[in-house]
């Protein structure tokens, strides 16, 4: 007598056509192994019901998902970031002002002194003693971070699950 | 808008933009994909994380989706690779921190007048459940608690039903071992 465990957990799970299924029944009338084997497997089966979970509260997403996709309701991020899919351009758009104020800035202090020394404009003291000059969070090669700061955008983007 | 508008339709309207479409679909499978991810990860504070970030991914590739009657699949196939990202930087944390675990039913659990007998079965059963390899648990999970036949399990996880039906028979076998002689006990 050939045995059918291999597919007891589809005859269990309700997954064996008609013909299949009346087949599988026979078998079982007539094989006590199978029996006891289907018969333990319908046991655990019905043990996981125990591990259903209870329904949560109706509506308790709306509100966190609309403001991240429509830029309505509330968000603990919103009120600085902006919401929803404004998130991603508000901090490019941040990013790149602060980009373009380091731009302004670093020329004196990243390798244009001679422009600088030539009198057209004053800024030596920004070379002389201008903390901008060390700052190691421009970057050893003088970049403006931008990069970084576009990065850490992607970052918080993917971290909202984009 | 009717209300028994399918998913198919109201998805085809969150598409073009429209809130009061996306609103419900996302009351109408919230329930459902809770208790997946609860399922899957363990932690109600988590899972509920993770609701939120599956409807927003729903809603950003609401354009893609191709309306073809299979919503349910597509969407929880959202919400499993989620929960598998999380699942393996969770493992990453882990590995750095040496935290134990995470296995934390808050809230989900009985409360304290209930049955202690039922709560046992309940621990039990559950922490077999965490202990599956994650594709068994994915699998059982949407076809034991979810109701998804095996063709719409394959759909969400990209596989085929009998990719399934093995992943099914052997996260069984693995809590007939785990859970052993205990349906009788408890």
């Amino acid at each position: 007598m050939k045995h059918v465990t291999n597919r007891i957990q589809a005859y269990i799970s309700g997954e064996l056509d008609s013909d299949r299924m009346a087949a599988f029944e026979e078998h079982l009338n007539e094989c006590p192994s199978c029996r006891k084997e289907a018969d333990r497997a319908r046991e655990i089966w019905e043990m996981l019901e125990a591990a259903e979970t209870p329904s949560p509260a109706t509506g308790s997403v709306w509100s966190a998902v609309q403001a991240r996709t429509f830029g309505r309701g509330t968000s603990e991020r919103e009120w600085f970031f902006g919401a929803g899919n404004m998130t991603r351009a508000g901090l490019a758009t941040a990013a790149v002002a602060a980009g373009l104020m380091l731009g302004v800035l670093l020329p004196a202090g990243s390798g244009y002194r001679q422009e600088a020394d030539s009198g057209l404009t004053d800024s030596s003291w920004l070379v002389e003693s201008s903390w901008l000059s060390e700052s190691s969070w421009l970057g050893g090669d003088g970049s403006t971070g931008l990069d970084d700061i576009l990065l850490g955008a992607d970052l918080l983007d993917e971290g909202n699950g984009s | 808008m009717p209300r028994t508008m399918d998913d198919d339709a109201l998805m085809i309207r969150t598409a073009e933009g429209e809130e009061a479409a996306f609103r419900l679909l996302v009351q109408r499978w919230e329930r459902d994909v809770l208790s997946f991810l609860i399922h899957m990860l363990g932690s109600v504070e988590e899972a509920e994380d993770l609701v939120q970030d599956t409807f927003v991914q729903v809603f950003r590739k609401a354009g893609s989706y191709q309306a073809v009657g299979m919503f349910k699949s597509w969407l929880f196939r959202i919400a499993g690779n989620l929960a598998r990202s999380r699942l393996r930087r969770r493992k990453v944390l882990r590995w750095v921190r040496f935290d134990p675990v995470v296995h934390d039913t808050g809230g989900a659990g009985p409360g304290p007048h209930e049955d202690l007998e039922h709560s046992q079965r309940e621990d039990a059963v559950r922490a077999a459940l965490s202990r599956l390899p994650g594709r068994q648990r994915e699998a059982l999970a949407l076809h034991r608690f979810q109701g998804m036949r095996y063709k719409e399990v394959a759909e969400a996880m990209n596989t085929t039903v009998p990719g399934v039906e093995s992943l099914i028979q052997r996260a069984m076998a693995a809590l007939r071992e785990d859970l052993g002689g205990k349906g009788d006990q408890l």
